[in-house]
């Protein structure tokens, strides 16, 4: 409740112009952004976060609501963003293959917990590259960017049902994946009913 | 570890604090979306900015396309109101519309015939019209013409009624010079004009068209003040109204109220030129003042020029006076209309100047005699 509230002072200052309260939107919601464009494949997420961001901006002296509120309208501009940029980028498919090579020599989880952390996520959404459109889609806005059923489903436009759909089914080939590149352990038990279905 | 926990496991890394690497770029992608806020402002000074240049670039070619084609109407009157006046006076058609049959007195009253479009000025000088007429029977000179004290002006025919038989440049030189002069000892120019010339003047009804047809026959001195029923000085503009007796035997006053004019197709003895062939309705607001003395015409040096007749001007001597009836009647009565319609009531203060000299000795009429002219 405290939070909420001071992301509405927060949202409602950034709003009137304010340079604290701006960063303190970006820095709790760019890393969702770029993780959330990195899982999608997306060549430059960066960038795409900057257009993202700018229209946050332009669209913020109008905006009415609380933290979901925001992150549900931050993760809306960020999916029609996306889907632009793969209207315009007739290439995405090479720049995918690209990124996938990439990730590939992606470095390795070292001593350095941050190199950890970072390759943690790395291989995370390398394997959530690996589901289909749909259940990545669904998968990382239930997941990644904390949103509710009903928020994935108006985001992707379908329906509640098949949204749960689609993160559970996500989510167990995402265990198979796992299960399938870890070196031990059960990796035929397909994941249980998860928090994120639901 | 089974497969909840690796899936666990992927969640917590994707939900994972913001990692530095991530967090690059904040400065700029903050400045960047300040300047998306604060500067919403901009766009619309500018657009303002461009609105108003808008504006001004639009209202400076409409006021430029204005005055370029207005130019050609208004600059040369108004710079070269002289000049400009003496082609119209000049045409040679005119000379078939001195003879309307009958000209309607209200209308004549208010046309001006030697340019039509030509505004009223005050103090309207009469000497440079009259210098390119060659058979000018008679100038009144600069006569102000102001619209408050030029009086009633005169009727259309007034600049037609100038009948007189002035044959020659040299006279007409020296009703010029007079009427140019603004020597005060300098003869008075009706005096100089004198319309007889010494030649025998053919008697005509004086107020009559046909009688104003008749070159000898001038009836009625059309000068502003002349026209003022009193016939005295203008105290309100110091001139005298004018008026040159030609014959004293014009008794034929104006009819007060209207002129009818009835053209009898009396035509100019043949030793008088034929100088002015409109017919002139009667003056009832000519004061038929013969014992005024001379007029000391003031002529406004910045006063368009008052303009001949168009009559006049191709009635060089010998030309047959055309009749009322014959010659070009309907072109008469056509550009008398256009001139009636089209002269302001001023200018033809300046007209009943010019032709105050010719008619010196009409009688005067009474106070609403031919000045019904609002």
């Amino acid at each position: 409740m405290t939070d909420t509230r001071a992301m509405q002072d927060v949202i409602a200052r950034a709003a009137t112009g304010d340079a604290q309260a701006l960063a303190e939107l970006w820095r709790a919601h760019q890393h969702l952004l770029l993780r959330y464009f990195r899982g999608k494949g997306m060549s430059e997420p960066d960038d795409l976060a900057s257009t993202v961001w700018l229209e946050v901006a332009r669209g913020l002296p109008t905006f009415s609501g609380d933290r979901d509120d925001f992150r549900r309208w931050l993760f809306t501009i960020a999916a029609r963003r996306r889907i632009d940029e793969i209207r315009r980028d007739r290439r995405r498919r090479q720049l995918d293959e690209t990124v996938l090579a990439n990730a590939d020599r992606s470095p390795t989880p070292g001593a350095d917990d941050e190199l950890d952390r970072a390759g943690a996520l790395d291989r995370a959404l390398e394997v959530i590259r690996t589901l289909p459109p749909d259940q990545a889609e669904a998968v990382l806005l239930r997941v990644v960017a904390d949103l509710s059923v009903a928020d994935t489903a108006a985001i992707m436009g379908h329906s509640d049902g098949n949204v749960r759909v689609l993160v559970h089914r996500g989510l167990r080939r995402l265990a198979l994946e796992l299960a399938e590149s870890a070196p031990s352990g059960d990796v035929t038990k397909a994941p249980e009913r998860s928090m994120y279905v639901s | 570890v089974t497969g909840r926990d690796r899936t666990d496991a992927l969640v917590e890394a994707l939900r994972q604090p913001a990692l530095p690497t991530e967090l690059v770029g904040e400065a700029a992608a903050i400045a960047s979306m300040v300047g998306t806020l604060t500067g919403a402002a901009a766009p619309r000074g500018v657009r303002s900015r461009k609105g108003a240049a808008i504006v001004a670039i639009t209202a400076a070619s409409l006021g430029v396309g204005g005055l370029a084609a207005a130019g050609p109407e208004i600059f040369p009157r108004v710079l070269d109101f002289g000049r400009a006046a003496l082609p119209e006076q000049v045409q040679p058609d005119i000379a078939s519309e001195s003879a309307p049959p009958a000209v309607s007195p209200p209308d004549a009253v208010i046309s001006n015939p030697s340019n039509p479009a030509m505004p009223a000025a005050p103090g309207v000088v009469a000497g440079r019209a009259h210098a390119a007429q060659p058979a000018d029977p008679g100038v009144s000179p600069a006569v102000p013409a102001d619209p408050e004290t030029a009086g009633p002006p005169a009727h259309e025919d007034d600049d037609l009624t100038t009948a007189t038989s002035c044959v020659g440049d040299a006279h007409d030189d020296v009703v010029v010079a007079a009427a140019q002069t603004t020597e005060e000892d300098a003869d008075p120019v009706p005096e100089v004009a004198r319309p007889d010339c010494g030649n025998a003047v053919t008697a005509g009804p004086p107020d009559s068209t046909p009688g104003n047809d008749d070159p000898g026959a001038p009836t009625e001195a059309v000068r502003p003040s002349a026209v003022q029923p009193v016939g005295g000085p203008d105290p309100s503009t110091g001139t005298k109204s004018v008026t040159t007796p030609i014959e004293p035997q014009q008794p034929q006053s104006p009819e007060p109220g209207g002129p009818e004019t009835t053209p009898p197709a009396s035509t100019p003895p043949a030793s008088t030129p034929p100088t002015s062939t409109s017919p002139v309705p009667p003056t009832p607001g000519n004061p038929s003042a013969p014992a005024s003395p001379p007029v000391t015409l003031p002529t406004p040096p910045a006063s368009p020029p008052m303009t001949l007749p168009a009559p006049l001007a191709p009635a060089a001597p010998g030309v047959p006076v055309v009749p009322a009836g014959s010659g070009a009647p309907d072109r008469a009565a056509n550009s008398t209309e256009r001139r009636a319609s089209a002269r302001p009531a001023a200018s033809v203060a300046t007209e009943s100047g010019w032709s105050a000299v010719a008619s010196e000795d009409l009688v005067e009429p009474g106070p609403g005699a031919r000045l019904s002219t609002p």
